[in-house]
């Protein structure tokens, strides 16, 4: 055993510690036959007696006592309580909105689903090709056929017109005939 | 089951007198723990205050009141820490003797009293200035040992470390204060 081993654990024969002390026999028995150690103990225990000399003292002042907590009111459980379920909530809604979950009750039963994306409307709804087709093709029709009507009704309008001022200039030519037969 | 676990246990079923009880119970011992630790008694007074205040803070998350005296020394080392960490006036070995000073600082005015006493006086205000002045893990092995009285474990498991480290810190520390000693010429 090594003098600078040991110099460490010469702590457990300093202090008086029963398991520690006894639990090396051969550290005992090293710094018993070595004049080194044994000072170096010898110095350490005179070190402890001169910190001993410092004694303990009173405090200052006595501590300050915190002020006592304030008794809970009878229902303040309830807000924690009241906090966590409204975050449940919102949390939930939440999920369920940005999964696009649907709840139906049909036929006596609950059916329950969700997608990433918005569940396509019933069949319904949409047109298919031809569908669209025959649409677009009435609707064609259909302002074709407005369009030769109203053609039509200009058509018209311009011959009554015509018409109506081809039958004022025959009044006319006819109403001065009589006044020149007159005058002869 | 020890009159400080008792007082725990009534504190944490809510009777909040229970405190008192602890405190009374242990600021003798906390305020010497941060004399020692600080060198000086207006910072360890502040100290010990602080320290009851945190521990009637978070007193209510101690799960094991069996466990109070170390979590108790460990709180009150915190605040030691950082009290010798932010002082600005750090005791020195250089520094004046204990009749120059006012009573603040060192041990007791020695004016007027017996050569004997004045000279033990003496004597422990080196002893303070030795102490204070080694590494912080050191002066804390060496008052928990030395003037708390804890056990080499103890020691260890308020220090949050394995057993053979506390021993080393004890060793050095105690070779610390001694060459100090030495510096400031007493005898050990």
């Amino acid at each position: 055993m090594r003098c600078d081993e040991i110099k460490e654990r010469l702590v457990d024969l300093l202090y008086d510690e029963g398991r520690t002390r006894s639990a090396d026999p051969e550290l005992k028995a090293h710094v018993q036959s070595c004049p080194s150690c044994l000072r170096e103990l010898d110095e350490l225990g005179g070190v402890r007696a001169t910190l001993s000399l410092w004694a303990d003292e009173t405090p200052l002042r006595p501590v300050v006592l915190p002020a006592p907590r304030k008794a809970p009111a009878r229902w303040a459980f309830i807000w924690p309580v009241a906090r966590r379920f409204a975050m449940a909530a919102a949390v939930l809604l939440a999920f369920l909105a940005l999964t696009n979950a649907e709840v139906t009750w049909e036929q006596g039963r609950f059916s329950f689903r969700t997608s990433l994306m918005p569940a396509a409307a019933s069949g319904s709804n949409y047109y298919t090709k031809s569908e669209i087709r025959d649409l677009v093709r009435e609707a064609l029709d259909d302002t074709e056929s407005r369009v030769i009507e109203t053609n039509y009704l200009m058509m018209q309008r311009v011959m009554d017109t015509m018409d109506q001022e081809r039958w004022s200039e025959t009044r006319l030519v006819k109403a001065r005939g009589n006044d020149s037969r007159v005058k002869n | 089951m020890s009159s400080s676990e008792d007082a725990v246990r009534r504190f944490l079923s809510g009777e909040d007198d229970a405190f008192e009880q602890l405190v009374r119970l242990w600021e003798k011992r906390i305020y010497n723990l941060a004399w020692r630790f600080l060198g000086n008694r207006e910072d360890a007074q502040d100290a010990v205050q602080d320290t009851f205040f945190a521990a009637y803070r978070s007193l209510r998350t101690l799960r094991k009141p069996e466990s109070f005296p170390t979590w108790l020394y460990q709180i009150a080392l915190n605040h030691c820490r950082g009290r010798w960490r932010s002082r600005t006036d750090q005791v020195s070995l250089d520094e004046q003797s204990v009749e120059k000073q006012d009573g603040s600082e060192g041990i007791v005015r020695s004016e007027g009293m017996a050569p004997e006493a004045r000279d033990q006086l003496e004597t422990v205000d080196l002893i303070r200035k030795a102490l204070v002045n080694i590494s912080e893990e050191h002066k804390t092995a060496i008052v928990l040992k030395e003037y708390l009285g804890l056990s080499l474990e103890e020691v260890a498991e308020v220090m949050e470390c394995p057993l053979s480290t506390a021993k080393s810190r004890l060793y050095h520390g105690l070779r610390g204060v001694q060459r100090n000693l030495k510096r400031l010429g007493v005898k050990s």
